[in-house]
C-alpha cells in the first residue's frame, strides 16, 4: 500500500478528513495498540472514532485506490451516523467485524444485504467482509455458497478476484463427502481462471496473486502435480511482470516474497537469488532480503550460504519476525544434520517468544515452536 | 508465526496462509501489492538516478508514525476519525 496506493494523488483530497497513523506492529512500543486493535493479518486498516476509541471500520488486506476511497467514504458516513437504513446496518456489521465478533458480524452483514437496494454501492465490500467473517468462523459451506451467489454480480469488478479465490478456498475446505464440493470447486476454479484471464481488470495485485495461490491449492487437491507446477509458473510470470513495472527498488521489492513463494512451488528456488541479491544491495539495512535468501539457499541445500544469510538477517531483525528467522535457521541446521544446533536455536526462539510483550506474544506460536523442538531427533 | 490468528491469514487463501507462515509471503511492508496491477508506464527497475529525478512516488498522506497517543489527541481536537495502517516490514 505504501509503495503503490498511498502515493496516488487521488488520495490527496482526503488528507484533511482523517488523522493518519501508521503502526509498525513489530515494534514493542506498539504492542499496546496492537492489543487494543487486534490484527487478524497484515496489513489491516482501521478507522477509529476518537471519542470512545471504537472501531468504525476495519479492512484486512490490500486495496486499490478506488476501493480505499470507497472504504473511507463509507467510514465517514458511519462515523457521522448518517446514511439510509442499510448503511446503518452495514455500519453496525463493520463495528462487530472490527471487534473480531465474526459470527454476529456475519448476521449483521446479511441483514444489511437483505435491506439493500439492487444498486447498493456498498454491496461489494459487504460481500468481501462477509466472506472473510465466514472464513473466520470456519463456515466453509456458507462461504462457498455466498461466493457462488455473489460472483455473477461482481464479475468484472475489483472484488471478483477475492470472491473467486475465497470461494475456491472455502469449497476446497468442504468435506470430501459433501455432495456439492466437486461442483463448487470446479465452478470457483473457472471463476478464478476467468479473473486471471482478464488482464484489463483493475485488481489489487495481492488479490490477483492470491488467486494463483488458490488455483495451485486446487490443482494440488486434485492430485494434478503437472497442473500445479504450471500454475506456479504462471504465477511467477505474473509477478515478474509486475516487478518489471516497478518504479523504484521499494516497489520492486514488494513482490519478492510472493515471487520466492512461486519459485519454491516451481521447485526452482535458484531463480530467486538474483532478485534477492539485488534487493540486498538496494536495502542493505533491511532484514527481509537475507531472510529470504536463507530460505532459498535452504531449499537448494546450500547450507553454509543459508546460514550466512541467516546471520545477516538476525543482525538486522527486530520484533516477532525474529521467530520465523530462527525457525528457518533451525531447519538449516537440521538439513546439515546438526540437531544440537537446531535444538539450541529453537530454545532461543522459545525464550524470545515468551519474552514478547502482550499484544505481540502468541501462545500458538510458542506452542508450535515447542512442538518443533520436541520433534528434533 | 506473527499473526494472532495463524489459521487464517488475511484475505489470502489457504495456500498463501501456509506460505506466509513459512516466512516467504508478505502482505505488508507497505508491502501490499495493491494497485500494482493497474497498468502504468513501464520503467523497469528504477535506478538511483531515476529516484533523484523525482520519478519515485512518495507517500502523500500526513501519516504520524508509531504514536497512537499523538494521533488520538489530534483527532479529538479536530473531531476527525483516525485512519490506522497496521503494517510490518516483512
Amino acid at each position: 500500500m505504501r509503495a503503490f496506493v498511498f502515493t496516488d494523488p487521488a488520495l490527496t483530497s482526503l488528507a484533511g478528513q482523517f488523522v493518519w497513523l501508521a503502526i509498525d506492529t513489530e515494534k514493542s512500543k506498539n504492542a499496546p495498540v496492537r492489543k487494543k486493535f487486534p490484527v487478524p493479518a497484515l496489513p489491516t486498516f482501521f478507522v477509529v472514532d476518537p471519542a470512545d476509541e471504537s472501531v468504525v471500520l476495519r479492512w484486512t488486506g490490500g486495496a486499490t485506490v478506488a476501493q480505499l476511497r470507497q472504504m473511507l467514504a463509507d467510514s465517514r458516513l458511519a462515523y457521522e451516523r448518517r446514511g439510509p437504513e442499510q448503511d446503518q446496518a452495514r455500519a453496525r456489521a463493520d463495528r462487530l467485524y472490527g471487534e473480531g465478533n465474526y459470527a454476529e458480524a456475519a448476521t449483521a452483514y446479511r441483514e444489511a444485504l437483505a435491506k439493500a437496494p439492487a444498486d447498493w454501492p456498498q454491496y461489494s465490500r459487504a460481500i468481501e467482509s462477509l466472506l472473510f467473517a465466514l472464513q473466520q468462523v470456519d463456515d466453509n459451506a456458507a462461504c462457498a455458497r455466498l461466493a457462488h451467489d455473489a460472483y455473477p454480480r461482481l464479475r468484472g469488478t475489483a472484488s471478483a478476484a477475492n470472491v473467486a479465490a475465497s470461494g475456491l478456498s472455502c469449497a476446497l475446505g468442504l468435506p470430501r463427502e459433501d455432495s456439492l464440493r466437486a461442483t463448487l470447486v470446479e465452478e470457483m476454479e473457472a471463476h478464478s481462471r476467468e479473473v486471471l484471464a482478464d488482464t484489463k481488470l483493475v485488481v489489487a495485485a495481492d488479490d490477483r496473486s492470491g488467486v494463483y495461490g488458490t488455483l495451485l491449492d486446487a490443482r494440488t487437491d486434485a492430485g494434478d502435480t503437472t497442473g500445479a507446477k504450471r500454475v506456479a509458473g504462471e504465477w511467477a510470470a505474473f509477478l515478474e511482470g509486475e516487478a518489471a513495472r516497478a518504479k523504484s527498488p521499494e516497489q520492486r521489492m514488494v513482490f519478492d516474497s510472493h515471487r520466492l513463494a512461486a519459485y519454491l512451488e516451481m521447485g526452482e528456488p535458484e531463480k530467486a537469488l538474483p532478485m534477492l541479491e539485488a534487493s540486498r544491495r538496494d536495502a542493505p539495512d533491511d532484514y527481509n532480503p537475507p531472510a529470504r535468501l536463507a530460505i532459498a539457499y535452504k531449499a537448494m541445500k546450500r547450507w553454509d550460504e543459508a546460514l550466512a544469510a541467516s546471520d545477516r538477517a538476525l543482525e538486522r531483525v527486530y520484533g516477532p519476525r525474529k521467530l520465523q528467522i530462527l525457525r528457518t535457521r533451525a531447519e538449516i541446521y537440521e538439513g546439515r544434520r546438526d540437531p544440537a544446533s537446531a535444538r539450541r536455536t529453537l530454545e532461543e526462539a522459545v525464550r524470545f517468544a515468551e519474552a514478547l510483550p502482550e499484544g505481540q506474544r502468541s501462545e500458538a506460536s510458542i506452542a508450535s515452536l515447542k512442538k518443533k523442538l520436541g520433534a528434533i531427533q | 508465526m506473527i499473526t494472532p490468528n495463524p489459521t487464517r491469514f488475511c484475505r489470502l487463501p489457504r495456500r498463501m496462509v501456509s506460505l506466509a507462515l513459512a516466512g516467504t509471503v508478505s502482505l505488508s511492508a507497505g508491502a501490499s501489492l495493491a494497485a500494482a496491477a493497474t497498468p502504468k508506464k513501464t520503467t523497469g527497475h528504477a535506478s538511483a538516478a531515476s529516484q533523484k529525478e523525482g520519478t519515485v512516488p512518495r507517500e502523500l498522506l500526513p501519516f504520524i508514525k508509531d504514536d497512537y497517543a499523538k494521533a488520538l489527541a489530534q483527532a479529538r481536537a479536530r473531531k476527525s476519525p483516525i485512519f490506522i495502517e497496521a503494517w510490518a516490514p516483512w
